[in-house]
């Protein structure tokens, strides 16, 4: 790995690590919230709807499916099913929740997404959620 | 002097039997082990079971994992390797979730003929990546397991800026014991 890489890389994690606090928005909401992230190439990686913990929409690699978060601090592992390109498939991964603003906050997540006949990738998003 | 594949392989089972056996011997657990089957992105659509195997504490974990196949025409072999500190965050429906968060390298190998006649010759080409990883497993059933490990390959910088990763991706489906 070359050095300006492993400079970026240090950067991208004291810069999360550190605006990293409290409550999360996605839990704090009283009716519901709404995240909407990029992936690869900035393209819309995922757009979901949900309640504290339980979301439902498009999730990367434009899997249809509902699924649910469990909560680790700032940190949360999530787990979805759905359909995929016309076949079954599930999504998970780990996400971390920093940045509260007003309504929203920042959510970073890396997960893999995977159907019965091998659609799989992986992923990783950065994207804002809106939580009222 | 070349070592027989078949010898490896016997002498492989032996000693994973081995481990299993000494580490139930063990009064006190210290060490679980997984075993599973995979499907990886990096045999590019083809739903080739992988074979993953995991050996891990409460609180850290490798897993290795590999997958190909071979045909007249073409091979292709990938194998994966991870380390994990491990996080246990909770229940997801009735069963508990295993998270892990670390680094991880992949290598593939393979090759293609040049062209379709008996003797032609065959064209190799192989990859390294080095990257942060993550786990996600969902025990719906005492020890087994399904879920995603993923490996997000460092490139070049402007790309992973873009959030563009050489991912090695698995779904995988187990036992811990």
């Amino acid at each position: 790995m070359k050095k300006n890489q492993i400079i970026i890389l240090l950067i991208l994690l004291i810069l999360l690590i550190n605006s990293t606090y409290g409550a999360t928005t996605r839990n704090t909401g009283k009716v519901g919230h709404t995240y909407i992230a990029v992936s690869e190439g900035l393209s819309l990686g995922s757009l979901r709807i949900g309640r504290k913990n339980f979301e439902v929409g498009i999730y990367p690699g434009y899997l249809f499916g509902a699924g649910g978060i469990v909560n680790m601090n700032n940190f949360y592992a999530t787990f979805a099913a759905g359909i995929i390109n016309s076949d079954v498939g599930i999504y998970a991964g780990v996400g971390l929740e920093f940045y509260n603003f007003w309504i929203c906050n920042f959510r970073f997540e890396v997960a893999g997404v995977s159907s019965y006949h091998n659609y799989t990738s992986g992923h990783a998003l950065i994207g804002l959620n809106f939580g009222i | 002097m070349q070592i027989p594949k078949k010898s490896i392989i016997f002498y492989l089972i032996t000693l994973s039997i081995a481990i299993i056996i000494t580490i139930n011997m063990i009064d006190s657990s210290f060490a679980y082990f997984k075993i599973g089957s995979t499907l990886s992105s990096s045999t590019r659509g083809r739903a080739h079971p992988g074979l993953y195997l995991g050996l891990e504490t409460s609180s850290a974990g490798i897993s290795f994992s590999t997958a190909g196949y071979n045909n007249t025409l073409q091979y292709f072999s990938v194998y994966q390797a991870n380390a994990f500190a491990l996080f246990y965050p909770g229940q997801f429906l009735w069963g508990k979730t295993e998270v892990g968060l670390g680094v991880g390298f992949f290598y593939y190998k393979m090759g293609l003929k040049d062209n379709m006649e008996i003797n032609s010759g065959m064209t190799d080409r192989g990859n390294l990546a080095v990257g942060p990883a993550v786990r996600a497993f969902w025990f719906f059933l005492g020890g087994f397991f399904v879920g995603i490990e993923t490996m997000l390959g460092i490139r070049e910088p402007y790309l992973n800026a873009l959030l563009c990763f050489q991912d090695s991706t698995q779904a995988v489906a187990g036992i811990s014991f």
